[in-house]
Parts: structure tokens; sequence; C-alpha cells
């Protein structure tokens, strides 16, 4: 089960074991980038967006062709059309009462232990003055270490526009921190 | 260098089990067979669909700038108003009011021009060309006679029945709107010529059209015709072509064909 192809046709049959490496080697990485892109909404969490991004790659497992790093990507592009998707909702019908506001306002106080990474908040609060789609690509290529054909897909953008994007925004976070402190190339 | 900022941004991902839920949710979604769907199928159902559509649509008539087969309209036109079906039938559509009894000597059933035939000498043209005359089964009833024109052999009453004349265009104007063949030989025996005579000058009659009976009838040189006279008066060129079509039976109906 190390090799990548093997692990994707297991899972294309269906074997929990395949799955369950999948899910150890991507799940945590792709609730952090989605926890680390602008919020969705109050009563769509990151990981009903990560569950229902593992259930559609499930279904549409079949459809898929490359290595465990393609499949990376590929589950990542899944989990930002679903985050669109409950975006566009949320804009469309603004129906959440206000207890639910305060619930989450008092669940956020609380995290559980799944969201204790160290470091995440200070990552997010600093992304969260890019450009969303620099916001994005730091994200996946700094933050939870995509390579950049992976970050492409998972953006749908070429490869060329991820270097470009991870550049600007690099220079652009090494600005408003001050002075001339070195970054990562 | 580079490694002293990367854990700023990099964070340790925790590594996640999954749950036995969900790990046996996705196993079992990966190994469902997917439905399915052959083009072919799709294609052959869509086909189908077009054609059904198509067919109805072209059975009821519903398409613009095509003739349905199943017209309403046709099956009524088919059905004959009365006995007298063909044009060259020299019997009376029963529909016809009779105003008197037929003279015995007409070979043809024509109530309404009872001395038509039976007058002597009135079979014969006075141009000559209308050779039928003779050896038409009806000569009574042959309308080229001059003789009916002239007012023989007509209504012995003499009476001028307006309402009639108006049904008679009225029939005239449906039997035109009818299909049938104009250029049907009226005469059952096959003794009319097709050729009238020096009529003519092409040297052969031209087919009998509802026109030809138009003329036939708006030949106004009888003594109870009012507006006849005036619109066409003696036309004996277009004399030459009677005798040919159905308009025979139609020449006789004229109440000014009286004696």
């Amino acid at each position: 089960m190390t090799d990548d192809d093997d692990l994707i046709a297991a899972a294309k049959q269906g074997d929990p074991d395949a799955w369950r490496e999948l899910y150890r080697a991507h799940a945590g990485r792709l609730l952090v980038w989605l926890e680390t892109r602008a919020p969705v909404d109050g009563g769509v969490a990151a990981e009903d967006i990560a569950a229902e991004s593992w259930l559609t790659a499930a279904k549409k497992i079949q459809e898929f062709r490359g290595t465990s790093s393609d499949f990376a990507g590929w589950l990542f592009g899944i989990g930002r059309h679903l985050a669109a998707n409950a975006r566009r909702r949320s804009g469309r019908r603004r129906t959440d009462p206000s207890e639910h506001d305060e619930l989450t306002q008092v669940a956020g106080t609380v995290p559980g232990p799944d969201h204790a990474v160290p470091g995440q908040e200070w990552v997010r609060q600093a992304l969260a003055s890019l450009p969303p789609r620099e916001r994005d690509v730091l994200a996946c290529l700094e933050v939870v270490g995509l390579d950049v054909n992976a970050t492409a897909t998972a953006l749908g953008m070429s490869a060329v526009g991820v270097r470009v994007a991870r550049h600007r925004g690099l220079k652009r976070l090494r600005a408003q921190v001050g002075g001339p402190q070195p970054l990562p190339t | 260098m580079t490694t002293q900022h990367q854990p700023q941004l990099r964070v340790d991902v925790p590594t996640l089990e999954p749950s036995p839920v969900l790990l046996a949710q996705l196993a079992e979604l990966s190994s469902a067979p997917r439905p399915a769907r052959p083009a072919g199928l799709r294609i052959l159902l869509a086909a189908t669909a077009v054609a059904a559509v198509a067919s109805v649509t072209w059975l009821t008539g519903a398409m613009p700038g095509a003739q349905s087969p199943l017209d309403p309209s046709d099956g009524t036109s088919h059905v004959p108003a009365g006995p007298s079906t063909s044009p060259g039938d020299e019997v009376i559509p029963p529909q016809r009011p009779v105003t008197s009894a037929p003279v015995p000597g007409s070979s043809a059933p024509t109530p309404e021009v009872p001395g038509a035939g039976g007058a002597p000498g009135a079979q014969p043209d006075d141009t000559g060309t209308d050779t039928d005359a003779g050896t038409d089964p009806a000569p009574g009833t042959a309308p080229d006679s001059p003789d009916q024109r002239s007012g023989r052999g007509g209504d012995p009453a003499g009476v001028h029945h307006p309402d009639r004349d108006k049904r008679e265009k009225d029939e005239k104007s449906t039997k035109k709107d009818d299909k049938r063949h104009p250029t049907a030989d009226p005469d059952p025996t096959g003794s009319s010529p097709p050729v009238a005579g020096g009529g003519d000058p092409q040297g052969g009659p031209p087919p009998w059209t509802p026109q030809d009976d138009d003329r036939d009838v708006r030949h106004g040189d009888g003594p109870d015709d009012d507006d006849g006279g005036r619109r066409h008066g003696h036309a004996h060129g277009q004399d030459d072509r009677r005798g040919h079509g159905p308009k025979d039976d139609r020449d006789t109906d004229h109440p000014w064909a009286g004696p």
C-alpha cells in the first residue's frame, strides 16, 4: 500500500484500509486549509465541508486518475467547490437565527481537541489580510504543504499562476510584518 | 534562513483517524457499482420520442406547410351532394324542384325541360359544329341546341325562378371547389367526339373547366334572360365547345329555356 497508484486502485475497489490511509494523509490538511480560508457561514463549519468532501470523493473516485498526491489536490478542489456553494447558499438566504450566533460564539470560545493546532490562529490572522487568491495559494503551499501541481489542481489555476500568487503573497506578508524579515522562498 | 520562518506559516497538521461510520460509508460509496447509462439507449429513447412527436404532429396536420392525409375537409368534400356525382351525368339532382312533368320522347329524365329534346329539329346545331347532338343518347337534353337557348323546349310555364338560379349558382360554386376531373367524358356512350368541330381554331377543344360552364350559363340570348345578354351576348365561338363537358345538364336547367 506504499504505492500511490496501488492506494488509489484499492480505494476504487472499496478497500477500507486504503481509505483509512488516505484519510490519515489528507484529512488533517484539508481541515486546516478549510479553516484557514475565509469563513463560510456561521451555520456551516469546516468539518462539515470536509466530511462532505470525503463523501463526494468516495462517490467520484472512479472518475479520478492519478496518484495520492494528485488525490490531495483533487480532494481540496472538491472542498473548495463545496465551500463556495455553501457561501453562495448562505448569501442567498440569511435565515440564521440570533440564538445560533450566540451558540457559535460560545462554542468558539471552547474549541475542541481537534482544533488545537499550534500556530493556526496566528497564521489565519496573517493570511486574512491577503487577497483570497494569494491566501489560498499560501495556505496550500506553506501552511498544509501541498506541492505546486496539487495546489493548482485544488484551486483551478495553472502552475505558473500558483507560483506568481505565492511570490506576491509572500512579498505582501513581508511588507505587513515590517522590515526585511526573511520569509521562506 | 528559510527554515527560520517556515514554522511561522507551516502548522503541525494533526493526523486524523476516520470514524468507523465514515470509513464504512467511504468504502461503500467507492465500491458501489455506478448505474450504467449507455449512450445508445439514451439516443434510442430520444429518437423514439422525436419520431413519435413528429408522427403525431404530421397526422394532425399541425406542421405548417405540409398537407395531412387525414384532413377532415377532404372527407366532407368527397361526399356526393346528390345522385349526380359526375359532371356529365344526365340525371338531374333530385333536390331541384320539379316544375312540370317530362315530355314523352325525352330519353333523359329532365323534368325541368320537358320539351327541350322533344321538339323536332332541335338537335342539329345551326352552326353545324355540334355533331354529338344527334348521337347523344339524351338528345332531348342536349344543351347545345339553340332551341333551348332561344327558349324553345324550356319551362312550359315560362316562369322565371330567381331563387333557383341562385341555388344553381351556389351549387356550381361548390362544385368548382370539388376537385373533379375536368376532362372526364360526360358522355357515357363515348359518342361525343373529342373534337367538336371547327369551333376551335387550334383544332382541338379545350378541356372542360368550370369557367366554361360559367360562360355557358351567362349566354343570355334567351328571351327571359335579364342580365345574360348584357354580359356576354352571343358568343358562337364558345358554343362550339358545348356538348363536351358537364355543362350539358346545367344548360338544361336554365329557366329561360322555355318555349
